[in-house]
């Protein structure tokens, strides 16, 4: 019984892409548990024992718990099941967990009669299930429609034919290159780590054995130590992302740079911020206002307490170059941007995936900081203008 | 196969604080939360590491001295490894330490008699605290409780060090290369405990987090908070205590509107800021009569400053030391 449905809680868990996905050793790990002498009294402690194991962050707990509400009847009733059976099994001796005592200390599975009912209730458990999920098919497969002020009550929402989940172009089976983008991942790659070999210079107190030893091999006797080179990013990068309409088929370039940047490795986790068109700005705060997942943050918010010289930001978008408008509002709002983010920051840089020659006149004059194309070229470009030495 | 610790964390050895002088023991109470004992049991249970994170202020640290107190009485010292992470840390520091220069300066020196092999009893191989702690566990037996590690601000450090930490973390053995590949091994029966904190200023890497098991420890609620100001302070009155923390959590609650989320006031704050409060009521029998009293210890900004004491008539703001 158990073993089945936490099964399906840990598959559910896994398959959400905002939790941190918990590994097989970690299912296994929960199974030993219950298992073995350690009392799982109810539900809550439940909840408890699976947060401990699979939860990683705070941020993700209130969605771990509402998953696992969703299989909160269903444990429920198995558990009460299982209490009832073990009990049974038990010589009286009254536990309050579920765990039978058993004679030697060291028999592990649970009696075999049990077996058998298990199944019935997995079975039952299983159809159940089927009849729940086939009424939810009936009603995606049809197309509802809500038409207002029909007193019959006809309502509903239009919802799309089918349910189909949109993969990225790069993950899709039809691509058989893998340079769709015009920077290729590697050299994606080669920037970022190009971005990071800049902080080495300050000499720790920390001798550097190898080179020390390379030295006294060379001049014979031991003169002086040399002391290793500190080597620290302690850059951090931002990249900004234009989600606006024109910008839907740039999107997964986009996603791409981010991508590649965490997977580098050498700047943590680098989460995108999206904004439409342009961030919109908070007259209260003074701020302007980017999305990230589910939530939106300001930009004091995004940067946080880091020292401003060691902050980087990278904004791909068009900057209204696309559609080709000259559009007074949004130069000024562009120019507020980059007036507030120069302030907070000490590298701007601007990734544009239209080509140069269509950003004059355009919306995208207002951009002051260094604006680069999408290409291999621009692209380092982009770079050591990051580092602060652009052209 | 899961065994049954030894004896199981469960809070209460600390409620009272703990001084003994020829042992030099002086531990303040720690009053952990219900779910934070459950998850020491886990971790107990399990045998893996449990990483801690919260606000700061809230005792993560601490836990881990708690613990090994409960599980090891007065002689805890011995069973007790405390690793502070700095940002120039590296994995292998809290492994072992050779003193290369020393043994390289002995081996100018053409004294036969000194012994520059590097063995484990060499003088010039120094073990971290988590060698320490594997090496004390050969010592062991089965019957005691497993020796604690506390691996501090684990966040601090660059991002390359949780990840080499992982073998060790997992097996519970290193070898060192420089001394002919020597592997020091804690015993396989007696896993060591280790509690990990971080501040959640980076994110850790994936790997990392999965060998661990995880709690957040939450701000206390009002009648936890009283206990553990009463406990502290045994003398004051429970009105005043009453009084303060009605105004503290007042406080907090304005901090986390007004947006400083990263720097409200937590347990620690409260405790000093009671501890002071305790001071002058003691010895001048009043406390002052501004309002937050002493506010010179909750406020740590001068943002924090001037909106939340913004609201005061000027004459309640003294000038007094």
């Amino acid at each position: 019984m158990r073993k089945l449905l936490l099964y399906d809680l840990f598959e559910e868990i896994r398959s959400d892409k905002r939790l941190n996905r918990p590994g097989l050793q970690e299912y296994f790990s929960l199974l030993e548990l219950l298992d073995s002498h350690y009392q799982v009294a109810d539900l809550d402690d439940l909840l408890f024992v699976c947060q401990a194991l699979w939860l990683k962050s705070k941020a993700e707990e209130k969605l771990f718990n509402e998953i696992f509400e969703k299989f909160r009847g269903r444990l429920g009733v198995a558990f009460q099941q299982e209490k009832r059976t073990d009990k049974d099994a038990t010589t009286g001796t009254g536990s309050k967990g579920h765990m039978p005592k058993k004679s030697g200390p060291d028999t592990p599975a649970p009696p075999p009669d049990t077996g058998r009912k298990i199944e019935n209730d997995i079975r039952q458990e299983k159809e159940k299930h089927a009849e729940e999920s086939q009424l939810e098919l009936y009603e995606e497969g049809n197309v509802h429609f809500a038409i207002q002020g029909i007193q019959n009550g006809i309502s509903g929402k239009i919802d799309r034919p089918g349910h189909k989940k949109s993969i990225s172009i790069v993950d899709s089976p039809y691509l058989f290159t893998t340079d769709y983008f015009p920077v290729t991942n590697r050299q994606l790659q080669q920037g970022w780590r190009k971005l990071k070999s800049q902080y080495t210079g300050n000499p720790l107190q920390l001798p550097d054995m190898p080179s020390t030893i390379r030295k006294i091999a060379r001049e014979g006797i031991f003169t002086s130590i040399i002391y290793e080179k500190e080597v620290l990013n302690r850059l951090s990068l931002f990249i900004f992302t234009d989600q606006g309409g024109s910008m839907a088929s740039f999107d997964e370039f986009g996603r791409e740079l981010c991508r590649s940047a965490t997977q580098s490795g050498l700047h943590g986790v680098v989460k995108p911020y999206s904004f439409y068109n342009i961030p919109l700005f908070d007259e209260d705060k003074n701020d302007h206002i980017l999305s990230a997942g589910n939530g939106s943050y300001t930009l004091k918010q995004i940067f946080g307490q880091r020292n401003r010289n060691n902050i980087a930001v990278l904004i791909y978008s068009d900057a209204g170059a696309l559609r080709g408008n000259y559009n007074e509002e949004r130069i000024a709002d562009t120019t507020r941007f980059i007036k507030q983010l120069q302030s907070l920051t000490a590298y701007v840089t601007w990734l544009n995936p239209l080509p140069a020659y269509r950003w004059s006149d355009t919306s995208a004059v207002a951009v002051e900081v260094p604006m680069y194309e999408c290409n291999r070229n621009g692209f380092e470009n982009a770079i050591n203008s990051l580092k602060g030495k652009h052209i | 196969m899961i065994t049954k610790p030894v004896k199981l964390y469960n809070g209460n050895a600390l409620q009272e604080p703990v001084r003994n002088e020829e042992k030099e023991i002086e531990l303040a109470s720690y009053i952990p939360s219900p779910g934070l004992v459950r998850a020491v049991e886990l971790a107990q249970v399990l045998r893996r590491p449990l990483l801690l994170k919260g606000e700061p202020g809230c005792g993560k640290t601490r836990l881990a001295e708690a613990v090994a107190y409960e599980l090891h009485g007065d002689n805890y010292k011995d069973f007790y490894f405390k690793w502070d992470v700095k940002s120039t840390s590296k994995a292998q520091d809290g492994l072992y330490m050779i003193d290369h220069l020393r043994r390289l300066r002995d081996a100018s020196l053409k004294d036969k008699k000194i012994d520059l092999e590097l063995r484990e009893n060499s003088p010039y191989l120094e073990f971290g605290q988590m060698g320490k702690a594997f090496i004390k566990t050969r010592t062991m037996t089965e019957a005691m409780s497993p020796p604690v590690i506390l691996i501090d601000e684990v966040d601090k450090a660059n991002i390359d060090f949780p990840n080499d930490l992982l073998q060790e973390l997992d097996s519970m053995e290193f070898t060192i290369p420089e001394a002919g590949n020597i592997r020091i091994e804690a015993n396989r029966k007696i896993r060591p405990l280790v509690f990990i904190t971080s501040n959640d200023e980076k994110p850790l890497p994936a790997a990392f987090l999965r060998r661990c098991l995880f709690h957040f420890i939450e701000f206390p609620g009002y009648d936890d908070l009283f206990r553990i100001v009463q406990v502290n302070f045994p003398a004051l009155e429970e009105k005043i205590i009453k009084e303060k923390l009605t105004t503290f959590q007042e406080l907090r609650t304005k901090m986390e509107e007004e947006g400083f989320s990263n720097k409200t006031i937590s347990t620690s704050e409260l405790l000093d800021w009671m501890k002071i409060i305790d001071y002058y009521y003691q010895t001048t029998g009043e406390i002052s009569k501004e309002e937050p009293p002493y506010y010179q210890s909750l406020f740590k900004d001068i943002d924090q400053l001037k909106k939340l004491l913004k609201k005061q008539p000027v004459e309640n703001l003294t000038l007094n030391t």
